[in-house]
């Protein structure tokens, strides 16, 4: 079976000019997604859906946006992370926050419908813990990084994993 | 849980380092010296600061490996409800091991915090901003990811978020940088992806 990445997100290009919104990408998506469950039955195939944009021009700058977005936010979030650790030393506190404003918002997404909710076997769990171990040692130690020395400077240190940390399909 | 992942990486990442090729070994060099030089300019270095840096890329490397069998044949499992369920159970570790290392201090911090910043509801805005963007980097890099660019063209795009990250804050701080710790910076940043392209070509090799 192969397993090629799902595209959930459409390019921006591919949504109607007057509803670029969050909403209307995860409801368009998770039909699509029902529709290929529902053909092959028990056995789920990720397929990768979605027609790409025969103008290469317009969805280049739908992923130009979507990088630029992503650098901006990058940038905001470790700039406000270090003037919060100025006067607030307290790096666990932070992480723990952080990591409880991102459930809060995957729940939201998920009791609104706006993005498929994952189905959870039981083993899921167990291959869950170790991933949710690693990553909690790699938020919390790089907060506290932050805490005791210059953004700039553990960026550069964290610049040289370059290994992909994204988890995503081989 | 099982070390095969860890075990797989781990010989790979031998192969690679222990194989005769310059190429990897200069590349390696090349950000080990540009790392130490970076350091020496540094005013705010130290060296349990910069082992939790390391530390931290280590967990998220070995993340990265051990979720790869996490996004295999789950149903309705992609990136970001991956990272959502991460997030959640990341929470079972990280809530008790704040609780018990640090909220002995909480309540000093939290008056000295507001009474630095004028009022409780400048703390609270400060605090929600963090979490509310802390999601939106997260949420972003996967919307970035299925616009179906390859992992080696994400991974490009996440040495040069850094880099970013590195100038908005030295130009927002002020944090005295001098121009040898900026060479020592692009030595590691060029070194990182001279090793990426040099690994490719080892494990090319060694697969034939």
């Amino acid at each position: 079976m192969v397993l090629i990445q799902p595209r959930l997100w459409r390019p921006v290009s591919q949504l109607s000019s007057r509803s670029h919104t969050f909403g209307r990408a995860c409801s368009c998506a998770s039909a699509r997604t029902r529709a290929v469950s529902s053909r092959h039955g028990s056995e789920t195939r990720y397929i990768a859906s979605g027609s790409l944009d025969t103008d290469g021009s317009a969805s280049t700058l739908g992923l130009g946006s979507y990088v630029a977005l992503w650098f901006g936010t990058s940038c905001v979030f470790n700039i406000l992370n270090k003037l919060t650790l100025n006067i607030f030393p307290m790096p666990l506190f932070l992480s723990t926050w952080q990591l409880i404003a991102s459930s809060t918002f995957m729940i939201m997404l998920w009791t609104l419908g706006l993005h498929p909710k994952p189905k959870l076997p039981k083993r899921f769990l167990f291959h869950l813990l170790p991933v949710a171990f690693f990553h909690t040692v790699g938020h919390v130690a790089a907060c506290v990084s932050f805490n005791m020395m210059a953004v700039s400077f553990t960026h550069v240190v964290k610049v040289c994993s370059y290994t992909s940390a994204h988890p995503q399909k081989p | 849980m099982s070390l095969l992942p860890f075990c797989e990486a781990a010989e790979l990442t031998r192969d690679i380092v222990c194989s005769y090729s310059g190429e990897v070994a200069s590349s390696l060099v090349c950000i080990i010296l540009g790392v130490l030089v970076a350091a020496h300019q540094e005013v705010t270095f130290s060296w349990i600061g910069t082992g939790y840096a390391m530390a931290s890329n280590l967990g998220m490397v070995l993340r990265g490996l051990y979720s790869r069998r996490c996004l295999q044949g789950f149903e309705g499992m992609d990136g970001i409800n991956l990272f959502g369920l991460i997030s959640l159970s990341s929470l079972i570790f990280c809530i008790p091991l704040s609780l018990l290392f640090e909220s002995h201090a909480w309540p000093q911090a939290a008056s000295a915090a507001v009474a630095a910043l004028g009022s409780e509801a400048a703390m609270w805005q400060l605090l929600v901003a963090g979490g509310v963007f802390y999601h939106l980097y997260n949420q972003l890099s996967y919307m970035v990811l299925y616009q179906g660019i390859s992992p080696v063209t994400f991974s490009v795009g996440n040495t040069m978020k850094r880099v970013a990250i590195i100038v908005t804050s030295v130009a927002l701080f002020k944090n005295p940088v001098s121009l040898l710790s900026w060479v020592g910076s692009a030595a590691a940043v060029f070194g990182t992806y001279w090793y990426s392209a040099a690994a490719w070509r080892v494990r090319q090799q060694l697969a034939q």
